[in-house]
């Protein structure tokens, strides 16, 4: 009997085995039908197989994705299909239609048992009343049909053959088709899921070049901490010693109870040594505890992650934070407008901040690196100008680009300016760049004061998901 | 030497000069300056002799090595050390190389070193001191050798 199991997993040589015993049983039943003479019955016969096959061509260029709704509908289109040729076959060979009731009802049940939803029910009831109301008629009137239609009386062994033949080939038809249609809709389904999987493995490898960029730029941050972490805690570690040595000065002093003027010069130099040890601690400590509070503003664990944020302190965090890489021969000028709180991913925006300021910094050898601000409409600008070496017109275009650097291998993956165009995409904002070659750049982030609501779910189809940048 | 040494520290971080002159007021006996400007260090050396300049790298305005190179022309007899972070050893060996600096001591600085790099550098400029002094006391031998064989020359011939 004809069955379809809608799964991709069948071997595609089993299902090709089902088509060729399809065609062999066919044929087996022309060749038997066409010995036993008659011609009258195969012009149906004939009609049958030129109906059988356009359904098959249509069904075929449907081929649906196995387990898909259309799948379900195309199945049961083939059972009632199936039902229906099985039925008249045996008709019109006259036969009485009881023969035809196990072919009917047996595909009926596969396919509720199959499909146990209100499809599959509808039908297989629409089956079995269509089999139950040939049966009932032929009962009632004792005669086939199909055989008074076609206008002929067969009768006897060579009928009773016929008409079982023609009712198994039917059969095999339609499972031939089922099985032509699983096999189209199996390839499909396979080079669909293939696709899907390379796509996927696409997706992973961005994200995992985006990981790697922000792990990147990450590293100079922490290599900037660091640098800045190094002064304070080498004036600290310094005046622990320095401490040291005095405590002991003192100690000496006080050994022997009697303290000479030449001791009395010693305490004097050991407290004017403590007092600038003392101002010093103060000093360091302030800086510590500022780098901290920096490294938080820019991390902001406590905060949401979509939330209302002042720029300024986002870019005075990241300024302070990349103050060893724009320290020395680099000004930093701060040109700041009066802006309100701006609604973004914080975490997100302090990463364009940084890529910016980074790009900025290693472009100027020497030189100013403005910042400014300012509020416009109902959009926040922050731009970040310097007066470095400036971008060719021939690497304008490009500067977006995924893999796109001019830093060598050793600085830069080429994802920077990608990765914060994407962010500010995300925020319903643009990254506008001005530059000209020996003169300086100019990179104009212009943001929303409040991000579109149809992106806080996440930029959809963006490259990389901006929850992860 | 009559007068105590004297040690010129140069940093743009005012915290990094007060905690070298706390640990050098307190061990030593040296004649110690702290500026936190390069230029305004550069003056002072103009006006007064040092023995030993020590200067951080990445500065404002004028970085050590060319603070340096500067304080060679003035005062050629100094020691010259340059106080870095770890993130610019490769332009503290390049100073080295280039501007034939006496040493580099890297942050965070270890007491005890720095002080015997000091005293190295003080000792250095002693003796570099005293050589000239030599030379121009046996320059001046000469020259007076010189005018007596002229005297005598005179007086005999």
């Amino acid at each position: 009997m004809p069955s379809l199991r809608p799964d991709s997993r069948e071997p595609r040589d089993l299902l090709f085995a089902r088509g060729l015993l399809a065609v062999f049983a066919s044929g087996t039943a022309i060749a038997l039908h066409f010995a036993a003479g008659v011609s009258v019955r195969l012009s149906f016969f004939v009609l049958i197989v030129v109906w059988l096959a356009v359904a098959a061509a249509m069904l075929l260029r449907l081929a649906p994705v196995p387990d898909s709704p259309d799948y379900a509908r195309l199945r049961a289109a083939l059972l009632l299909f199936e039902i229906v040729v099985a039925t008249l076959g045996a008709h019109l060979l006259g036969v009485t239609s009881w023969l035809v009731v196990p072919f009917v009802l047996f595909p009926v049940l596969e396919h509720s048992i199959q499909y146990p939803g209100r499809r599959g029910q509808a039908a297989a009831m629409a089956g079995g009343i269509a089999a139950g109301t040939l049966v009932a008629f032929d009962s009632v009137s004792g005669a086939s049909v199909g055989a008074s239609l076609a206008g002929t009386d067969v009768t006897g062994a060579v009928g009773a053959a016929g008409a079982a033949i023609l009712a198994v080939f039917a059969c095999l038809l339609v499972l031939g088709i089922e099985t032509g249609v699983s096999w189209v809709a199996a390839t499909r389904h396979g080079q669909r899921a293939e696709l899907e999987a390379a796509y996927v493995e696409l997706q992973d490898a961005q994200a995992d070049l985006v990981n790697t960029a922000k792990m990147a730029t990450l590293g100079s941050l922490v290599a900037g901490v660091a640098h800045e972490l190094n002064t304070p805690l080498g004036a600290l570690d310094s005046n622990r010693d320095v401490i040291e040595r005095a405590l002991k000065g003192l100690q000496r002093i006080l050994e022997d109870e009697v303290v000479t003027p030449d001791e009395l010069d010693e305490v004097r130099r050991i407290v004017r040594a403590m007092d600038g040890v003392l101002k010093t601690d103060g000093v360091a400590v302030e800086r510590m505890v500022g780098l901290v509070g920096s490294l938080r503003a820019f991390g902001r664990p406590d905060r949401a992650e979509f939330d209302w944020m002042d720029i300024h302190e986002s870019l005075e965090a990241t300024l302070s934070l990349l103050a060893c890489e724009l320290r020395g021969p680099i000004e930093i000028v701060r040109d700041y407008g009066d802006l309100p709180l701006v609604e973004c991913w914080p975490n997100k925006l302090n990463q364009v901040f940084t890529n910016l300021l980074l790009n900025a910094a290693q472009a100027t050898e020497e030189g100013t690196i403005t910042v400014k601000t300012r509020a416009r409409n109902r959009e926040v600008l922050v731009a970040i100008e310097d007066t470095g070496a400036g971008i060719p017109a021939e690497h304008l275009e490009r500067i977006f680009e995924p893999g796109f650097t001019t830093k060598g291998e050793r600085m830069g993956m080429g994802l920077g300016l990608l990765i914060a165009r994407q962010i500010v995409d995300q925020h319903g904002g643009r990254i506008d760049v001005e530059s000209q070659a020996g003169a300086g750049s100019t990179f104009a982030v212009s943001l929303p004061m409040r991000a579109p609501s149809s992106r806080r779910e996440g930029a959809p189809g963006a490259l990389i998901d901006p929850q992860h940048v | 030497m009559d007068t105590d040494p004297t040690v010129m520290l140069i940093d743009d971080e005012e915290m990094v000069v007060t905690a070298l002159h706390s640990f050098l007021q307190l061990e030593t006996q040296y004649n110690i300056l702290t500026y936190t400007s390069p230029s305004e260090a550069l003056q002072a050396v103009e006006d007064q002799d040092v023995q030993v300049v020590v200067a951080d790298y990445m500065m404002p305005g004028l970085d050590g090595i060319t603070l340096l190179t500067r304080v060679r022309e003035t005062r050629p007899q100094a020691s010259r050390i340059l106080l870095t972070g770890y993130a610019d050893k490769e332009n503290a060996i390049r100073g080295i190389n280039e501007a034939g600096l006496f040493q580099y001591l890297e942050k965070p600085w270890d007491n005890d070193h720095l002080r015997l790099v000091i005293r190295n550098g003080v000792e250095r400029a002693r003796l570099i001191g005293r050589l000239d002094e030599q030379m121009s006391a046996l320059e001046g031998a000469n020259q007076e050798l010189a005018e007596i064989r002229q005297r005598l020359m005179k007086t005999f011939l």
